[in-house]
């Protein structure tokens, strides 16, 4: 009963509501993360549909977050290790982050730890954040084709940081042929960067 | 308002995080919407509502004092009282005039809706960039261009706040200037152009370039934000006494939320653009974040009702922004360009900018066409009554938004294979004409 309703507050993005109903709940909290995480996955299907928007998966990832802050404080912080570790940004000369922030938004509500480093980021930064968290992903946006060449130089400067880990692009203004011709692999929409971040890292 | 005034609620205001802000924004919409019954209902097929302008109008302006606007740079909100909002409403001039001499055009009141033609910032080649420009400029139904986005310039690659960042900017202004002097129009606005660097925005103004008759454009950041590089336009602007469009694209289903808090978050950011901004005319290219146009019913329905409330509530000089997911040459984009069209301009557009074709995602696929349909769309719509404005939009809209929802989009024709020597296509012409033919059945009259 009362999983039901953490479930569903969850689902509501009420994250006031959530920590009082977890004070309450007695049973074993791995597996209520679990369901969790299913309740996050039908948002994000029902998101993809247009059936809910932005926001509403932003309050209930708030919600979930919850929900792993609680699991973390009772079994420590290793209970929960994430599926992975990605760096994301919007590259140097772009403004728009909406698109990066849903791919965000999805990649830690599937259980990766995400680094989000907002919008118009130097590629030196990038490289920086990814080096010193042995991220397993970077993944940069460019909304606009003028700043497309900047995804380029994030992968040039990753490379020559020596470091070895997958390389995302995502946004308007790229193509398979771009994302073919810088080395990188690319996210068609928030959906399909989380498929592929979980199969470059062969998690089911 | 003076700028200094802005500056100090940009570095003294109330300290919020941008998620926190974003979160606000959304939470807040949905009470008012609530609040104020704004709906949107498909329910009997699309339809605006006028008797809803009012209360989508004080949603937006109770949101606006609530919330302000954000600066990113400062972490602060630039809030402003009731009172400053009137006064600063007050002083914007009901009319703006453009351009110079025989081609100056004055948007606003109840005059003709002005047609600015172009890419609209979406990207064109150095090798074509010319001939782009003047399909536009050469089109004498259009009043007024918008450049497109160089992709390289002089043979380099463009990098952000790089000086050649700085050179393209200036040289997709002297190449645009070049075009409307080759098709004698010397006088011709441009509307531009911004860069995400103010240094390069601004480096846009010159002898060459865009000049003092021009309307310089400001883009503040979805949703209800601004950043250092938009307060330094916005001084740039305002001690220049140059007149500013300020432009902005909500997102349906973005951080707003859904089509009917995006409508009360577009009239907030109108009264940001007339009030912060300092503009004197506010541009809405309102597009959906599943489809990337601005065509669909929830897209097409925010666009109209805003520019309703603001024309009912504030009748200062408002446009819309066209953007299309089909591109040159195909029959869905000349549905796209006509349903959005006769819509904002029967909801009060003073004038109509577009279109940014294929949603601005491929190089080269933007023509003067588009334009001229733009302005043909216009003429007939203003020869119907509201109510069958809509009932016509409602027929046009069941021949692609099926389609527009599936992202079955045509493959468009480039520039290249749409003009030739400064005109149309044959193809391209024939199109457009079946096409007019086509809709006098249900009740669009257009000139042939």
């Amino acid at each position: 009963m009362v999983e039901e309703k953490i479930l569903d507050a969850i689902r509501r993005g009420e994250v006031e509501e959530t920590r009082e109903l977890l004070k309450e709940f007695k049973g074993d909290i791995m597996e209520l993360l679990k369901k969790a995480v299913q309740v996050m996955r039908e948002l994000g299907d029902r998101f993809e549909k247009g059936e809910i928007y932005l926001p509403d998966i932003m309050m209930a990832a708030e919600a979930f977050e919850v929900l792993v802050e609680k699991l973390k404080s009772q079994r420590g912080r290793e209970a929960l290790k994430p599926l992975g570790r990605v760096v994301l940004a919007t590259v140097q000369g772009d403004i728009h982050d909406l698109g990066k922030k849903i791919v965000a938004t999805m990649l830690a509500a599937e259980g990766f730890e995400v680094i989000d480093l907002g919008r118009d980021v130097p590629a030196e930064t990038i490289v920086e954040c990814a080096v010193k968290n042995k991220a397993d992903i970077v993944g940069t946006s460019a909304l606009m084709t003028t700043t497309l060449i900047e995804q380029k130089k994030v992968k040039e400067a990753l490379d020559r940081a020596g470091w070895r880990g997958h390389y995302f692009i995502g946004g308007g203004a790229t193509s398979d042929e771009w994302a073919a011709e810088i080395g990188a692999i690319r996210g068609e929409d928030a959906i399909d960067a989380v498929r592929k971040a979980k199969m470059v890292l062969g998690i089911k | 308002m003076e700028f200094l005034d802005i500056w100090n609620k940009a570095v003294n205001g109330p300290e919020k995080s941008e998620k926190s802000f974003d979160m606000t924004i959304y939470k807040k919409a949905l009470e008012l919407k609530r609040k104020y019954d704004i709906v949107f209902d498909k329910s009997y097929g699309f339809r605006i509502d006028k008797s809803m302008a009012r209360d989508l109008y004080n949603a937006g302006l109770e949101l606006f004092l609530e919330l302000g606007c954000y600066c990113v740079s400062t972490k602060r909100i630039i809030k402003l009282s009731e009172e400053e909002v009137k006064n600063e409403l007050k002083i914007v001039k009901k009319t703006i005039k453009i351009g110079k001499g025989r081609d100056e055009v004055e948007i606003g009141g109840e005059r003709k809706v002005a047609i600015i033609g172009g890419p609209c910032a979406c990207p064109v080649s150095e090798e074509i960039f010319l001939d782009v420009m003047f399909s536009y400029a050469n089109d004498i139904k259009v009043d007024g261009v918008m450049p497109g986005k160089l992709t390289r310039v002089k043979g380099l690659e463009i990098s952000s706040r790089t000086p050649i960042e700085m050179l393209s900017v200036r040289e997709e202004a002297s190449l645009t200037r070049a075009a409307i002097e080759k098709a004698n129009r010397p006088g011709m606005p441009i509307l531009g152009i911004t860069s995400v660097s103010s240094e390069a925005s601004n480096f846009s103004h010159g002898s060459d370039g865009l000049r003092d008759t021009d309307l310089h454009e400001i883009d503040p950041i979805n949703e209800l934000k601004v950043d250092m590089e938009t307060l330094k336009r916005i001084l740039f602007c305002k001690r220049n006494n140059l007149p500013t469009a300020s432009v902005m694209c909500p997102i349906v289903g973005g951080f707003a939320g859904g089509p009917e808090e995006t409508a009360i978050v577009s009239v907030a950011e109108a009264l940001q653009g007339f009030t912060i901004i300092g503009a004197h005319v506010f541009i809405l290219g309102v597009n959906d974040i599943n489809t990337g146009s601005g065509t669909d019913s929830k897209s097409l329905w925010v666009s109209g009702s805003v520019l309703l409330a603001l024309k009912e509530m504030l009748s200062l000089p408002v446009g819309t922004l066209i953007w299309a997911a089909a591109g040159p040459c195909t029959e869905m984009v000349l549905y796209e360009i006509v349903t959005k069209s006769i819509i904002d301009s029967a909801c009060g557009s003073n004038v109509i900018v577009g279109t940014g074709c294929t949603r601005g995602r491929l190089i080269d696929c933007y023509t003067g066409m588009e334009a001229k349909i733009m302005a043909e769309a216009v003429q007939s719509a203003q020869r119907l009554r509201f109510d069958d404005v809509i009932e016509v939009s409602r027929i046009l809209l069941n021949n692609y938004e099926k389609k527009l929802l599936k992202r079955e989009i045509p493959q468009p024709k480039s520039f290249k294979e749409c003009y030739f020597d400064g005109k149309p296509s044959k193809e391209y012409i024939e199109l457009w004409e079946a096409f007019k033919k086509k809709v006098l059945e249900i009740g669009l009259e257009m000139e042939s």
